[in-house]
């Protein structure tokens, strides 16, 4: 184990926590006016979908993110206006779109494409990558921190903005309030919907960057199961984080160290593939458990 | 919330202050307050008030009355009993006015026979939901053919109380009953043991409103023979005997296939009723069990307490009705802030006596 | 804080009853459903439709294909009774779960890991009858999938640790975890990768309508749904999860444990999903192969949800699934259209069953006025 390969995994460990950054934001953003997103598995697919296929046609990886962020936020939107005017339950509707988004982004791929079950057109170029002026000359942390991808660096001050907004904005206040007190926040005038709609929308429009940095941030590949679950890591990563941004980033980047530690293991040894891949959803499953272990414990038995 | 109570009374109060709130309205705004706490909490009121604001102050609490309000309006049963100048009432006065006259219409006979301690609680500490705690050392019994009657304004741990007895919030301190620690026992076991309970939110606590007569009345006693025959439960069985609870209690229904949701809140109850007391439960807890219901459901229900202490049972009657409580208890318990601060035989009391109590009032 | 309760009565004067009596739930539950239904179905084909021809697809010629390959002869029957199979099972898993008010979406991976424990049984115990070795592979599949189910059970159970999350990431788990033993322990030299040895000739479900591959499973299904309906209706466990799924807190107060429920509805679950892996390992594809399963848990839990959990509605919207998904095959042959069409469909299904779960919600708010 040597500096290099430690700085190696750890520079590998952000790049690939980020979509888990940008979709368990999204949750968070969800979470905080108590609207479990179940869908951002769903809205990934979408937008690793859409920043493919129409980076491909229209020949620009920027216009693929643009298009990835719009058509997320479009399926948000009916996804929003199901859950909080028609009331319907959030976990069906959540699920739906999931189902509709694997149904639909294969249907396309091959009736566009004509591809079946993965599709890397030839000519797209990835997300382009940033060194960091002054960064890059640090021994150790320059080669982790340094030369990653434009969405890598991106997630990271989202995670400072969506902090500013929930603790320093009124809007913010707004959201915490509608997600802890929904009665108490309709008496004091908060217009609780819109602040609900606004809310999923952000967290819409987060999920397709997530879903893009998936298929083009690094390489420019989609396949058809490329999320993989994510969705429900980076809800994981929400609870683990008790929907704190900072605490919520930390979350992210262990589940991705670990997404990272299990590919190094897979080459570097012989165990068989699907091992390690089966650790970060164990682990996650374990951190919940752990989680819900500590609160019970906490919750009051008798003072006095 | 990491603020302590008292700091996020503050904060509630800066918010009606931020947005120039010339008018107050503060409900119940001590009940987790220290003394201390509530003494800081009279010095910004009372300068919220020379500063020329209006504040409207709701409490149960005399002493609050007394010491910081300069007029008081009593709410009882839904109309205004009296409008006063604070200084020129006693506390005395002003219970009686939130208690209202005993209005004699309901009597009921004494108990004939007191038997032997079928329930007992025994320096009974719990928590609320909050972690605040609700019950402070509750230590009473009730007998055999004895109905104990609880007094007190809601809030004041009843609720909780009641969850204790049936095994469904931790305490501290011993649950009998009869001879037996229950404090550790599952509610079935206790159930089966002799417990029966009416809950105090009809519809969410006591009925499954998404079904039958038939279904609720079994829900206590489905994996008991008749109803059960190795796994199965025998719907036949089940409809007949709550036809046959319809009947005895006259539950107005087309059948016992009637979904209970159709019902009105005074059948719902009967319904409640029958369940718990159709195999003659030695212990009772009946928490407000007349609450909205009209005169004749009323009525029913409290015939039915009595007939049950008639034949031996222990009843725990919680109510906020001293009308009630005085007809119907053999003994009055009051409680307030998590603790029983007063007993008393009906007759040797009078509505005012526990309208102080209930409200805080200790002969210092 | 002041809660009292006063009694309106809508009319009628006090305690008359304003509804006469039901009908048993299993079936009241299949009639009022066959109208919405209906309805969804509809609403599901025109999406389709619109998605097609947004796509530059023949929407007639696609469904004439499929109805015709799907109901339009003895063979193309037997094929939809077979495709309905496996999510007569997984259907039923679902809908116990949501009856109890339990999200249990664990079927896909106790389907997989099920089905390669009747895999096993079926290829280690080469000596057995059929008589003793298939119900022995029936039964390992639903003990391991019952177990498989039963552990998130605990863990909301007794932590309350969302069920939904800890289930679908479980999913992953087993289905990487039995890719692994079929590519490793289980390998078959020679043979293409993803697939273990064939289980022995006892253990193969005989053939009900050949060419079709259509088995014996089938009928098990059948009967497992039958036995739902009996579970639900008239046992005990079945009045606790009811209960429970109407009024947890009722529930309670009566004296039922709810944990208890919860752990015990989890283990069905995952023992129907483990069933219908064995049905598919033991019925169709005589080994256990990697990936056998094309979402059968998702859309037994869309079966589930558009049958309000009725067993016996389950068995036919099964049956109607059963007819998408092998018609779609063709459908895709001979007019182009992929067959992830039925998946768009079974999305709108759900969405529209999430928004008459709201309808639902609605009446009944009205009526508690």
């Amino acid at each position: 184990m040597t500096v290099e390969t430690i700085s190696n995994i750890l520079f590998a460990s952000l790049r690939v926590s980020t979509p888990l950054l940008l979709a368990a934001l999204a949750g968070l953003i969800s979470q905080r006016v108590n609207l479990l997103n179940i869908a951002l598995d769903g809205l990934m697919l979408f937008g690793a979908f859409a920043a493919v296929v129409f980076g491909a046609s229209l020949g620009n990886t920027w216009l693929g993110l643009l298009l990835a962020v719009i058509l997320s936020t479009v399926i948000t939107f009916l996804f929003a206006v199901v859950v909080i005017e028609l009331e319907a339950n959030l976990i069906v509707a959540g699920l739906a779109v999931n189902i509709l988004a694997t149904g639909l982004t294969s249907y396309l791929l091959e009736v566009l494409f004509d591809a079946r079950g993965a599709y890397s057109p030839g000519g797209l170029v990835s997300l382009p990558r940033i060194t960091l002026p002054v960064i890059e000359s640090i021994p150790v942390l320059g080669d982790i921190l340094s030369g990653h991808g434009v969405l890598v660096y991106f997630s990271w001050v989202m995670v400072v903005l969506v902090a500013f907004l929930l603790y320093r904005t009124p809007l913010g206040i707004h959201m915490r309030a509608v997600g802890e007190h929904l009665e108490a926040s309709e008496t004091a005038g908060i217009p609780v919907k819109r602040v609900q709609y606004i809310a999923l929308l952000l967290g819409g429009a987060l999920a397709g960057l997530a879903g893009a940095q998936l298929s083009v941030g690094n390489l420019t590949l989609f396949t058809d199961n490329m999320i993989n679950g994510r969705g429900f890591i980076a809800l994981a990563a929400v609870f683990f984080g008790a929907a704190r941004p900072g605490l919520t980033a930390v979350g992210c980047f262990i589940f991705g160290m670990f997404e990272i530690l299990q590919f190094r293991l897979q080459t570097a040894t012989s165990i068989p593939s699907q091992l390690p891949q089966m650790l970060p959803y164990l682990i996650v499953v374990v951190v919940l458990t752990a989680l819900n272990l500590q609160r019970r414990r906490r919750k009051a038995v008798i003072t006095e | 919330m990491e603020l302590s109570v008292s700091a996020q009374q503050y904060v509630e109060i800066i918010k009606l202050l931020y947005r120039q709130a010339q008018i107050l309205i503060l409900d119940e705004p001590t009940a987790v307050l220290t003394p201390h706490e509530i003494d800081r909490l009279f010095v910004i009121l009372e300068q919220l008030r020379d500063e020329g604001r209006t504040i409207i102050f709701i409490t149960h609490k005399l002493r609050e009355v007394k010491e910081i309000c300069s007029r008081a309006t009593i709410l009882r049963r839904g109309v205004v009993a009296g409008c006063v100048d604070v200084a020129d009432t006693t506390e005395r006065e002003l219970a009686a006015m939130m208690v209202g006259r005993q209005l004699m219409d309901i009597d009921y006979e004494q108990s004939k026979q007191v038997g032997s301690m079928k329930l007992r609680l025994t320096d009974v500490w719990a928590n609320d939901d909050r972690g605040v705690p609700a019950l402070k050392g509750i230590s009473f019994d009730v007998h055999s053919g004895e109905i104990v009657g609880l007094a007190g304004v809601q809030g004041n741990g009843q609720s909780e109380l009641v969850e204790v007895i049936g095994g469904m919030r931790e305490a501290e301190g011993n649950v009998y009953l009869e001879e037996q620690n229950i404090s550790r026992m599952a509610l079935r076991k206790r159930r089966d043991d002799g417990l029966a309970i009416i809950p105090e939110k009809r519809k969410e606590q006591g009925l499954n409103l998404a079904t039958t007569i038939s279904e609720n009345v079994i829900a206590t006693r489905y994996y008991k023979a008749p109803f059960s025959q190795r796994f199965a439960v025998k719907q036949d069985k089940a409809d007949s005997f709550a036809a046959s609870l319809m009947e005895r209690y006259a539950i107005k229904a087309e059948g016992p296939r009637s979904f209970v949701s159709t019902l009105s809140g005074g059948n719902q109850q009967k319904v409640i009723t029958a369940r718990e007391l159709a195999e003659d439960p030695p212990v009772l807890i009946a928490a407000h069990p007349t609450r909205g219901l009209d005169v004749a459901a009323a009525r029913f229900v409290r015939d039915e307490l009595v007939k049950r202490r008639d034949q031996g049972g222990a009843v725990l009657l919680i109510s906020a009705d001293l009308d009630e409580l005085f007809a119907l208890s053999d003994r009055l318990l009051v409680m307030y802030d998590g603790r029983i601060v007063g007993e008393a035989r009906p007759e040797e009391t009078s509505f005012e006596e526990v309208g102080l109590l209930m409200a805080g009032h200790t002969h210092a | 804080m002041h809660d009292v309760e006063m009694e309106h009565e809508p009319g009628s004067g006090e305690g008359e009853a304003k509804s006469p009596s039901r009908i048993p739930e299993a079936f009241s539950g299949a009639l009022m459903n066959i109208g919405k239904v209906v309805l969804t179905l509809v609403v599901a084909l025109l999406m389709g439709a619109l998605v097609m021809e947004l796509s530059g697809k023949d929407a007639l010629e696609a469904y004439e294909a499929l109805f015709r390959s799907s109901l339009g002869s003895r063979t193309a029957i037997a094929n939809t009774l077979l495709a309905a199979t496996p999510l007569i099972f997984t259907s039923l898993s679902a809908a116990i779960g949501f009856r109890a008010g339990v999200f249990n979406v664990g079927a896909e991976g106790s389907l997989y890991l099920g089905g390669f424990a009747a895999a096993w049984v079926g290829f280690t115990f080469t000596n057995l009858p059929s008589l003793v070795i298939i119900p022995l592979a029936f039964l390992a599949a639903g003990l391991v999938g019952g177990i498989w189910c039963y552990i998130p059970g605990v863990l909301k159970a007794r932590l309350a640790v969302d069920e939904l999350v800890t289930t679908i990431l479980l999913n992953y788990v087993a289905i990487l975890f039995t890719e692994y033993l079929v590519n490793g322990p289980f390998l078959v030299p020679g043979v293409a990768n993803a697939m273990t040895e064939e289980i022995v000739m006892a253990a193969r479900l005989p053939r009900l309508a050949p060419p079709s591959q259509l088995n014996a499973s089938f009928i098990i299904a059948v009967f497992a749904g039958l036995l739902m309906v009996f579970v639900m209706t008239k046992t005990r466990l079945g009045y606790e999860l009811r209960a429970t799924g109407d009024n947890p807190v009722f529930t309670r107060w009566a004296g039922i444990s709810v944990p208890a429920v919860i752990e015990k509805v989890m283990f069905i679950g995952g023992l129907l999903g483990g069933l219908a892996g064995a049905g598919q390992v033991m019925g169709v594809h005589y080994r256990f192969v990697a990936g056998f399963s094309s979402g059968l848990a998702f859309s037994g839990m869309t079966i589930a949800l558009l049958v309000r959990n009725s067993p016996i509605g389950a068995i036919l919207a099964s049956l109607l699934f059963g007819a998408l998904r092998s018609g779609s095959a063709t459908m895709e042959i001979f007019s182009d259209v992929p067959r992830d069409l039925i998946t768009v469909l079974e999305a709108t299904i759900i969405f529209f069953a999430a928004m008459e779960i709201s309808f639902d919600f609605f009446k009944r708010r009205r009526h508690d006025r």
